[in-house]
């Protein structure tokens, strides 16, 4: 007899869009080994496309996963995986996957499903309904062409309000690389839009009212709810708060956990005042304001409240409403969203960087604005880096022809007039003139086309240009080596968060060291930022956990933005969080119980497949020598200051060499290609994945 | 020691009272407060002595409550379970500004390690007025006892002070530039 799991809702549905077809899949039968989220979307990947399916092509496929702790009653478990062959990386289109959270993970649950597999392409615009166990294609003609918001609108009015949309804009519909797919206002997946966009699909729809069964003891699941609420700091898993209280031995002022007694959320309507009780857990939604904290203190008076995605207490997605800019623009009064989102507008103004005043705050509202309208992505601020060193070192004019050089308001950009943005965001969104094109490619095929080279752009600090298109992702300047590796493995910005969670939790580095030497073996797998030692085994140990408890919560729908919780606000418990929350939510939600190490060990295999995924689409097997990264700024210091000196990011080569060296040992890799080795994949369950590329000489030889 | 002492004015209430109103009790302020409530209507007055035993007696008894020194060796109390040794330290020191902002630039120079914001001193618990903060700043630079504090700006012109006893001048500009431009722009 079948063992019943909780936790998933097992099925996945599948959406032919060339013919039509709609069938169902058991996700237990097919997909369990891999969890949920980014792990189905790595197997699908895996097994029904090859090396040479490019991002656009209907071979494409592209996968909303959710994991077993969607729509539970987890903290924070609104994340979903949209993964496909993305086409941003540069070179060549690769495997890697875009994030958004909301409500649209825990909605499609409701509706009976683990993941939604969209193949082929329509003839028409449609978009997809899904609803109680059942999928249905509808006709987009009537919407396409709408910004986000309308479409979402358009939509809940067919089917009704209890909907979540995740939909394409423009930028999707005209298949700009640069696009995202957004649900629930300000949720975004970066770089995939198009690929929904190529495939003629504006937007996917769920409904549902289906419980999500937890397997084990109810007492005990809601002790753990309790435990794990009681582990949550701020945004980002910060602990302390920033400013001093009579209730935190520690404060830090670069904490997000901003949210101090009397501040008021002004614009709500009446204002509330966040009253001293910081710890409460009916409080938690005080503590973080992440327009003030991007914005400055002045974003307190335009703060309606906090928003964010399902079953979050956190609500990092600030919502501020600012009827004067509103009236002088002539755009919507309310706006909210949270890290580049909220930064969006002003960092394309040069003076503006800088500014916490109404200056910045109206760039960035409308930044909000007409980039969630439009579905257009910043690749994790990049667009806006390469934007203003293709201003300043007047690439832009030599590149565009005179007419359209003209046509421009550079003037707006060096006065910080937030108009400009209604100017270039839409040539982006409608791939118009060269400006729009190339922009709306991605870093490394826009330096491809303007003949500019990527080595270089790479060695500039400030245009934080990483490798294959992308940026650095929390890389030296936030944890050393550790950030460094990390930002090596993947094909688009790492988006792991679980390094710098834990370096910038806000607590004094000997209580760091403390929790460190308790996870990791040693209190050396941590250093305070700018005063690096050499790199160790234990350190690589903390990189390896990083990027496992990523692939975890990508594939549990668990917020990698928050966890893991390997550090706490509770002084009672040594400031210590709980390794062990993740394994204990899953085995308690879906009844297969497993370890920490067990469950680490699964995601350990999913993360291996997306090294198979990457090594096969390559058709390389020397990841080291040309995978594995690292841009020429992270070995500078602009004051000479040499590496391992305070003060300092800068990296020594021989030092990186090692950290890989030790990184890949830890992995199961082959040292001199950065290959699993054979016995690697064996050992995780992945030999057919072995010898399918053993077929094409891509697995180490020794 | 009076036995009878009614349970609102005992010392160790006192304390807790005052920490959870985010507040310190100084000892000559417990010592006012207990002579101004006697044990009992007809009690007679007793000694500063006999109330100087309550107060030991209740620290000894009572393991939640502990002795905060000021720089200048003034007695407070708090509840540690109401309020932190670092807050404590705080309104310990607000008699001598000087010394408390020294103070808390060393803890947090050597502890963090980072440099503090010239302006956290103008917010509360500090609430220390700009003219206060100014007058520290050119005491401490005219006196050898803070030689060891130094300033550093930011980019944007942000003063940020620290200890040389701990952080190097490099490595104060390097946080102080992460604290006030860099973690905003690297969400
Ligand atoms: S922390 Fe923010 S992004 Fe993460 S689940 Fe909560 S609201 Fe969503």
């Amino acid at each position: 007899m079948a063992v019943k799991y909780g936790g998933w809702a097992g099925q996945v549905l599948r959406v032919d869009l060339s013919t039509g077809a709609i069938t169902k899949e058991n996700t237990i039968e097919r997909y369990m080994d891999m969890l949920g989220g980014t792990g189905i979307g790595y197997k699908v990947l895996w097994e029904e496309t090859d090396a040479e399916v490019k991002a656009f092509d209907p071979a494409n496929k592209i996968i909303f996963g959710v994991g077993p702790l969607a729509g539970t009653g987890a903290p924070c478990n609104g994340r979903t995986a949209v993964t496909t062959i993305f086409p941003v990386c540069w070179p060549k289109a690769l495997t890697a996957t875009g994030h958004m959270g909301g409500t649209f993970a825990a909605k499609l649950k409701y509706a009976g499903f683990d993941a939604v597999i969209i193949e082929g392409r329509a003839d028409k615009p449609v978009w997809l309904h899904i609803c109680d166990g059942q999928a249905q294609l509808r006709d987009a003609r009537h919407i396409w062409g709408q910004g986000i918001p309308r479409t979402d609108q358009e939509i809940s009015r067919e089917i009704g309000p209890d909907c979540s949309v995740a939909a394409i804009g423009q930028a999707g519909e005209n298949c700009v690389p640069m696009s995202v797919i957004i649900n629930a206002r300000s949720h975004s997946a970066g770089g995939v839009g198009a690929v929904m966009g190529s495939k003629n699909l504006k937007a996917i729809a769920v409904q549902g009212s289906r419980p999500v069964y937890i397997a084990g003891d109810k007492g005990k699941w809601e002790e753990l709810i309790n435990l794990h609420l009681r582990l949550l700091g701020a945004n980002n898993q910060h602990v302390v708060p920033s400013f001093p209280s009579p209730k935190s031995e520690y404060y830090h002022p670069g904490s997000r956990w901003n949210g101090a007694p009397g501040k008021r959320w002004g614009a709500a309507d009446p204002p509330v005042q966040l009253t001293d009780d910081i710890y409460s857990l009916n409080r938690i939604a005080f503590r973080t304001n992440s327009a003030a904290f991007f914005l400055g203190d002045s974003a307190w008076k335009y703060t309606v409240r906090g928003s964010g995605c399902h079953s979050c207490p956190i609500r990092c997605h600030t919502i501020i409403k600012d009827p004067g800019m509103a009236a002088k623009y002539g755009i919507r009064e309310i706006a909210q969203n949270t890290c580049s989102g909220m930064n969006f507008g002003r960092t394309f103004f040069p003076s503006l960087l800088h500014d916490r005043g109404d200056a910045a705050r109206e760039a960035c509202i409308m930044g909000m604005y007409l980039a969630d309208d439009l579905g257009i992505w910043c690749n994790y601020g990049q667009l806006q880096r390469d934007f203003i060193r293709l201003y300043k070192e007047g690439i832009f004019k030599a590149k565009l022809g005179a007419e359209e050089y003209a046509s421009i308001p550079w003037k707006k950009c060096d006065e910080g007039d937030p108009t400009l943005l209604m100017d270039i965001l839409p040539r982006i969104a409608e791939k118009r003139g060269e400006f729009g094109t190339v922009l709306g490619l991605g870093t490394g095929y826009m330096l491809e086309q303007w003949g500019l080279d990527e080595k270089l752009w790479g060695a500039d600090p400030a245009t934080a240009y990483w490798k294959m298109g992308h940026p650095k992702h929390h890389a030296s300047e936030d944890d050393g080596q550790c950030g460094v590796i990390i930002n090596t493995q993947y094909n688009r910005d790492a988006q792991c968060h679980s390094h710098c969670n834990f370096v910038r939790n806000g607590l004094p580095i000997h209580e760091q060291k403390r929790l460190a030497e308790g996870i990791w073996g040693s209190p050396d797998a941590v250093d305070a930022v700018g005063d690096y030692t050499p790199v160790n085994i234990h350190k690589m140990k903390r990189a390896k956990w990083a990027i496992l408890r990523k692939e975890l919560h990508d594939s549990l729908s668990l917020c990698n933005w928050m966890g893991p919780w390997a550090a706490s606000p509770l002084k009672e418990r040594g400031y210590a969080g709980d390794d062990t929350l993740e394994s204990q939510l899953y085995s308690l939600a879906t009844g297969h119980h497993v370890s920490r190490d067990e469950c680490d060990f699964i995601a350990e295999r999913i993360f291996t497949l997306h090294r198979a995924l990457t090594i096969r689409g390559m058709n390389e097997l020397n990841m080291r020598e040309r995978h594995d990264l690292c841009p020429d700024w992270i070995y500078t210091d602009k004051n000479g200051r040499p590496a391992f000196s305070r003060g300092t990011i800068r990296m020594d080569r021989a030092d990186i060499r090692s950290g890989l060296d030790m990184f890949y040992e830890l992995m199961g890799w082959d040292k001199a290609t950065g290959a699993p080795r054979r016995d690697t994949y064996v050992r995780l369950g992945l030999g057919k994945t072995a010898a399918e590329l053993d077929a094409r000489n891509l697995v180490p030889k020794t | 020691m009076n036995t009878t002492r009614m349970q609102t004015s005992t010392p160790a209430l006192r304390i807790r009272q005052a920490c959870e109103e985010g507040r310190l009790l100084a000892k000559k302020e417990l010592l006012q407060a207990l002579g101004e409530c006697p044990a009992a209507p007809d009690a007679s007055a007793p000694s500063l002595e006999q109330f100087e035993e309550e107060i030991r007696t209740a620290l000894a008894e009572n393991p939640d409550l502990s002795i905060v020194y000021g720089p200048d060796g003034e007695e407070f109390y708090r509840c540690v379970s109401l309020m932190s040794a670092t807050y404590a330290e705080i309104l310990a020191g607000k008699n001598m500004p000087c010394l408390l902002m020294a103070e808390t630039v060393r803890k947090n120079s050597k502890e963090y390690p980072r440099p503090i914001a010239l302006d956290i001193f103008e917010y509360p618990p500090f609430d220390l007025i700009p003219e206060s903060i100014e007058a520290c700043l050119r005491h401490m630079a005219a006196t050898a006892d803070f030689d060891d504090i130094n300033f550093v700006e930011s980019s944007t012109g942000t003063v940020y002070l620290y200890s040389t006893k701990y952080l190097d001048h490099d490595y104060a500009a390097f946080l102080a530039e992460r604290l006030d431009v860099v973690l905003a722009l690297n969400p």
